[in-house]
Formats: C-alpha cells, structure tokens, sequence
C-alpha cells in the first residue's frame, strides 16, 4: 500500500504498458489466424489502453495544476493562516478548523449571555402587596440564543464530519484510488469499476475540496458576534447583582436604572442587537458548515457519475457487446 | 513483495513472451508459404494468404511490444 500511495504514477504506467502488450498479442493473433473477434479485442484493448495513459497524463497535469491553484489563489481567498504547500483539502481543513475554534468562542459566550439573561428574568422589585419583574418578558431572546446555540452546535458537527473526510482526503488516497481504478481498467471485466474509481478520486479528491474552497470561512462574521457578545459580558452594569443584595429593593431598583437609562447603556437594546449579530453569525456558519458541502458532495456525485461513464466508454467494434 | 515488481515481473513475462510467439508465427507462415508451393494452383492461394497473415501477425505483435512505452508515452502527453 505504501508502495501505491508513493509510486502510484510508476504502478499505473506499468500496468498500461502490460495492457498495450496484451492487446498487441491479441491483435497479432487475431491477425495471424483470421480470428475477427480477437483482431477487433485487440483494436479495442490497444485503443483503451491509449486512453488510459492519456488519463495518467491528464491526472499528472491536473494535480500539478491543482497544486499551483491552491498555491497562488487559495490563501488570497480563504482569509486563514495555512502551512505553504498545502493541497486543496488542508486548504479547506485550515477554515474549518478556525471556523470551529471562533464558532465555539462565540457558543461558550452566548451561553453565558443566556445565563445572564436567565438571571434578570427572576429579578424582581417587591412593593409590599404586589411585585414586578421588569425583565421577565425575555423568553424570545433567550430561545433566539437557543436557537442559535443548536444551529452552531450542528454546524460544527457538521463541519468535524467534512473534516475527518478531508483529512482521508488529503492523506495521498488520490494515488492509491487513482492507480487502482487505472490498473483495473486496463483490463476488460473490470473496465466499468476501474473508471468509477478513477472518477471518484478525480471528482472526491480535486473537485470536492475546490468547490468548498469557492466560499470563504465565516471567520469574520464569527469574531464580529464574539466582539458584541464580549463587550456586553464585560459590560460592568449588567453583572449580576451580588446575592446579598437580591432582598435590597433599592440595590435592585438602582440596578435596574442603570442597565436601561443612565449613560447611554441599554441592556435590552444591546441584547436585541447582539441577538442579531449572532443569528447572522449562526446562519453563515451553517451555511458554510451545511449547506455549502451538501451542495458540493451532490455536484460531485452527479460528476463521479458522468466521469464514470466517460471513462468507462467503450470504443465500437463490437467485441464490447459480449 | 511490492505492487511495482509485480507488475514489473508481469510485463518482464510478457515482453518476453511477445518476441517468442512473434517469431513462432514467423517461422510458421514460413512453413505455411512453402507447404502452399506444394499444393495445386487453386488451393495454393488459400495458403499464401494464411501465410502472409501470420507473418503480419508476427510483425504486429513484435511492433507494439516493442514500441508499447512510446505508445504509453505518447498518450500520456494527449491531454497533459
């Protein structure tokens, strides 16, 4: 296996080398013994095994090609820190990975927003026959927030998934799957499964992670809901109130004045706007997270399924009929 | 044992095999075309076009196991 993954390039020519020669043999004596059947096998493996090499040749043109692309173009468009050289796939494995360590950031925030937000629902000012709680009515923030929360949750589900797929991606699979779909090509049983190899490692290994590359990591998006929800964690005014002081209708009361009406704070306010910010923030992500690999694993299925049938096509001269 | 020298093995066979039947099929039209000089003039034909098509059949063979790494090459470089 080893083997195949360093040299898939040398295995794959050798093993088109062997079906030129076979095809040779079968054309010479279909040729020598008037055999038409075997002559028009022959004609038809020679030409399938020119194809085949002039598939190798396309796949080492492609991947050098692939690998400048993601050299030069890459790292303008996914606005993340990557080693030099990376292929598409780490490409793409460098965002998810800082698209899951700022959407976590964000969760652990909102979640302590959440808890915030819990605590002043409960508060209330005691006026001797009756109380009010002037922040009860908080529910719709707070189900945002959970809303939210689930959606980031299932993103980054999502995006571990697409990571353990692309870190098999990336792990020189192309080779292995490449030469074995050209190896068994060469040969006439095992033409149809020889080209569907060959298509899925095209179609998962380079057009997969390129389509993901098309759309940036929502990094930004991310770190501007962390900024919001960070400055209104940190906000001195909408700490909660020592326990203490939870009996103290006064402390409570000043508590409350100064979260909505002095120096331009507004807990509400700047809860409706940070609920926002992270619901865009949750939207993109998902977008990112599922939307955007669905979409590129059904275009890559659709093309694994065109390649395949491509690749598998039988040159007419009958002998294919069998 | 390694993938590559297996293959490699498979094609050292086959490469060895080639050139053997090549020259069979040579030497074989050779009889062939000799017995033909020994049959009557209708049936003569018959045999001389046997003959003729194994000795073509011996040059293709031998042909394009020897040129089969350019012919790989060579498609190799159609879509690069």
């Amino acid at each position: 296996m080893a083997d195949l993954l360093s040299n898939w390039q040398g295995i794959a020519g050798t093993a088109i080398i062997i079906s030129v020669i076979v095809s040779g043999i079968a054309l010479g004596l279909g040729r020598a013994f008037s055999i038409k059947r075997l002559e028009r096998f022959g004609v038809d493996e020679l030409i399938q095994a020119m194809v085949n090499a002039a598939i190798l040749g396309f796949a080492v043109g492609l991947s050098a090609m692939v690998l400048q692309v993601s050299s030069e173009f890459t790292p303008v468009m996914q606005n993340v820190t990557c080693a030099s050289n990376s292929t598409p796939p780490d490409y793409v494995l460098c965002g998810i990975n800082s698209t899951s360590v700022s959407a976590l950031s964000l969760s652990g925030d909102m979640l302590r927003v959440q808890n915030n937000i819990a605590y002043y629902q409960t508060l209330q000012l005691h006026f001797g026959n009756f109380s009010i709680a002037p922040l009860a009515n908080m529910d719709s923030v707070s189900n945002q927030l959970s809303n939210s929360l689930y959606s980031i949750q299932l993103s980054v589900f999502a995006s571990s998934l697409n990571a353990q797929f692309l870190s098999f991606v990336s792990s020189g699979w192309f080779g292995v799957l490449f030469a074995s779909g050209l190896v068994l090509r060469s040969f006439f049983l095992s033409r149809k499964f020889g080209a569907f190899l060959i298509a899925a490692s095209i179609a998962l290994i380079i057009f997969y992670p390129l389509v993901l590359l098309m759309f940036q990591p929502p990094v930004q998006g991310l770190e501007a809901a962390k900024s919001s929800t960070s400055a209104f964690l940190s906000n001195a005014k909408y700490q909660t109130v020592p326990i203490v002081d939870l009996n103290n209708n006064a402390a409570v009361a000043v508590k409350l004045y100064e979260m909505g009406f002095s120096g331009g704070d507004d807990y509400t306010g700047e809860l409706t706007l940070m609920v926002q910010e992270a619901t865009a923030a949750s939207a993109a992500l998902f977008f990112y997270c599922v939307v955007v690999p669905v979409l590129a694993l059904a275009a890559t299925l659709v093309l694994i399924k065109e390649l395949s049938g491509s690749f598998a096509g039988e040159i007419a001269t009958e002998i294919s009929q069998i | 044992m390694a993938l590559q020298t297996i293959l490699e093995g498979i094609e050292g066979t086959l490469t060895t095999i080639a050139p053997t039947i090549a020259v069979i099929l040579v030497i074989l039209s050779g009889m062939v075309y000799a017995f033909a000089q020994m049959q009557p003039a209708e049936a003569r034909g018959k045999y001389i076009s046997a003959a003729i098509s194994m000795f073509i059949g011996g040059v293709i063979i031998i042909a394009i196991t020897v040129a089969a790494p350019s012919i790989v090459q060579s498609s190799k470089g159609i879509l690069q």
